[in-house]
């Protein structure tokens, strides 16, 4: 005779799928979340070298070796400075591949940190009179746009990252800071009028600003 | 009457409509899909599969065929042939040699062209007038055998198609699951013709997809498909449903429906096996697949009222669950198709745009955009338990159905696996367009 299914048998495996679906959400939050928090870790990391970099500014400011105080500076900025561009590289691939998306808290402290650092590298381009030329990138951020606004942000921003690649190849004295054209964020609402930069994608060299990447194309180590 | 067409009409157009307008709105609204959402499509997509997992291991005889009864029915073995059907002589030569306890006849409804047939022994030919075999005719099949069995008093048919060659224990396979209310009995159907490429993909997916989860569905007391190729059925109920509805192209998923909705089942037997002609180009191969899903489309909307339909036990809620199951996944694959070809030409678009402005090359631009991300990424991840869950599903499938895996099945095996559902459910998503624009029917 023949056996037909009874409810129990449906229940049983609605009671297996709930597991299941269990057991994959908080594997993949879980998965996501211990990447996030990598990451998170690394800006806790790169913060805490600022604040001793803030101790060692202190501690060296009456010291009459200039030459000695600066080159402790650079290393450590130089060093921060590669920290964060990793970070920038590993936040583009979480946000590529994460079924989780990214939170604010990292993209705004990355941020911050880039911030930050660029202000320690024009002090000390001051302080210890150094060449370096630093670039201000200011990135189009799509922020609940259509795709056909996401594709051409893409594009023209893969333009510009293009350029500055090959200028940073070309120039070993440049060092670029990679920022969204994003005016919520105080400090770059602040830094945006002061440049008084327009519009985005957009490379601020010194008090240039570029929204060509044209005009970018003879860039010249030296005199910029 | 008249009312009762244009209603059926109108409920047919709007169910395709309903879909397409689904489809086209899930692609062009839903821009993100959040990890809630994707969890939930995946719940709902492989709870059949859980169940099916679960079935297989407590109910493994459910498809079985049955003790013959102790009263031995009278049978008609049936089949049709037109235009001078010479293969059919092979048909009618297995057909003949079929196992039964009594004597039965074996009925071959022609058009008068297959002379042939005229002097083998427990042969009869019932010769309908030539307007029947109309080529053109989409319904060709349901009105023959409609008209024909009005010739027929045994008390079971068994219908055989002309291509089909049953094994010769079919008939006493299947004749123990008639019985109270299950008044249809299924075979098993397998390859015939193994040669080309899309003739092996049909071999695995006839192993794979007609034997296994037909015995869920049978479990589940909510078989919806009557297999016209192989199929034994009590003859006074099929008359006293009407018969096949003539104006289905699926008739033998209709006729289900139909007995279904009067009270009654239909069950397959696992174990009653016989053996077919499938199509053996891609072109016969679409077509034939447009039909189905078109045709599986206007039953569902024709017996839309299963959904509040009392004291058909879990049929409801199969019927529910398979009909929100195939439009989730046209809604998914339409929208990968269309964010493939949308990106594609916007990408392009830009490319070419950036590359008249700045005149940068190509491979400058493609070298900076894609990543490959080396890391294991969540998604990743979601696939590997999907695979795993569709792998065992397979081999559960495989196994039941007796099938041993080949070398030369590897690779239908692979497309099967990672295109196959993708191309069924894109001509599921044409049929659906064809239907709302009302295409015409093909054979």
């Amino acid at each position: 005779m023949v056996k037909y299914v009874s409810v129990n048998v449906f229940l049983t495996a609605f009671l297996i799928l709930l597991i299941v679906l269990i057991i994959i959400f908080f594997g993949v939050m879980g998965y996501d979340n211990y990447k996030k928090n990598g990451y998170e870790e690394d800006i806790k990391l790169l913060n805490q070298q600022m604040v001793l970099d803030d101790l060692f500014m202190v501690y060296i400011a009456d010291t009459n070796n200039i030459q000695e105080k600066c080159s402790i500076l650079e290393k450590q900025y130089s060093a921060e400075y590669n920290l964060n561009r990793q970070l920038l590289d590993k936040l583009r691939q979480i946000n590529e591949n994460a079924l989780v998306p990214t939170s604010n808290y990292i993209k705004y402290m990355y941020v911050l940190t880039n911030v930050k650092l660029w202000m320690y590298h024009k002090k000390l381009n001051i302080d210890c009179n150094k060449d370096k030329i630093l670039i201000l990138y200011f990135y189009s951020e799509t922020i609940n746009q259509g795709k056909l606004d996401k594709i051409k942000d893409e594009h023209i921003n893969s333009l510009f990252e293009d350029t500055l690649n090959s200028i940073s190849e070309r120039c070993k004295n440049i060092n670029v800071f990679v920022l969204p054209y994003n005016k919520d964020i105080i400090i770059l609402n602040q830094i945006i009028s002061d440049y008084n930069v327009a519009n985005y994608p957009a490379i601020v060299v010194d008090k240039n600003v570029y929204y060509n990447v044209s005009e970018l194309q003879n860039f010249n180590c030296e005199t910029n | 009457m008249c009312f009762k067409k244009i209603n059926l009409f109108f409920r047919n157009r709007l169910f395709y409509l309903f879909v397409f307008v689904a489809i086209i709105l899930y692609t062009l609204f839903v821009s993100n899909t959040s990890i809630y959402l994707i969890l939930i499509i995946f719940g709902f997509l492989f709870y059949f599969l859980i169940l099916s997992i679960i079935i297989a291991k407590k109910y493994p005889t459910t498809s079985n065929s049955l003790s013959f009864p102790k009263k031995v029915p009278t049978v008609a073995v049936v089949t049709y042939a037109y235009n001078n059907f010479q293969s059919i002589l092979l048909t009618v030569e297995r057909l003949k040699k079929l196992k039964y306890p009594i004597p039965f006849t074996v009925y071959v409804i022609t058009d008068g062209t297959c002379k042939f047939l005229d002097n083998i022994s427990g042969v009869k030919q019932i010769i309908l007038p030539k307007k029947y075999f109309c080529k053109s005719d989409i319904n060709l099949k349901s009105r023959v055998i409609n008209k024909g069995l009005k010739h027929i008093k045994e008390e079971n048919v068994f219908q055989v198609d002309g291509d089909t060659i049953p094994n010769k224990d079919v008939l006493m396979k299947l004749t123990g699951t008639l019985r109270e209310n299950v008044v249809m009995a299924i075979g098993s159907i397998g390859v015939t013709n193994t040669n080309n490429f899309v003739e092996k993909i049909q071999v695995v997916e006839y192993n794979f997809g007609f034997g296994f989860p037909r015995m869920i569905m049978t479990a589940m007391n909510s078989l919806d498909i009557g297999t016209g190729a192989l199929c034994l059925y009590k003859k006074k109920i099929f008359d006293q449903v009407g018969g096949y509805d003539v104006k289905n192209i699926t008739e033998d998923k209709e006729i289900v429906y139909k007995l279904i909705d009067s009270g009654y089942r239909a069950e397959f037997v696992i174990d009653a096996k016989a053996k077919t002609v499938v199509p053996d180009t891609w072109k016969k191969f679409f077509i034939q697949r447009i039909r189905w899903f078109r045709g599986g489309y206007d039953v569902t909307s024709k017996y839309m009222h299963f959904l509040f339909k009392k004291n058909v036990g879990f049929f409801s809620f199969y019927f529910i669950y398979t009909n929100i199951s195939l439009i989730l996944g046209m809604l998914f694959v339409f929208k990968t198709i269309y964010d493939f070809i949308s990106n594609l030409f916007l990408n392009i678009y830009y490319y070419l745009l950036n590359f008249i402005q700045y005149g940068f090359s190509f491979s400058d631009i493609f070298h900076l955009h894609i990543s490959f991300a080396p890391l294991m990424n969540s998604f990743l991840l979601l696939m590997l338990v999907s695979i795993t869950f569709a792998l065992y599903f397979i081999i559960i499938s495989f196994e039941y159905n007796d099938f041993k895996m080949k070398r030369k099945h590897i690779i239908p095996l692979i497309y099967m696996i990672f295109v196959h559902g993708f191309i069924l459910l894109l001509i599921s998503i044409i049929s659906i367009v064809y239907g709302v624009f009302g295409v015409k029917y093909k054979w």
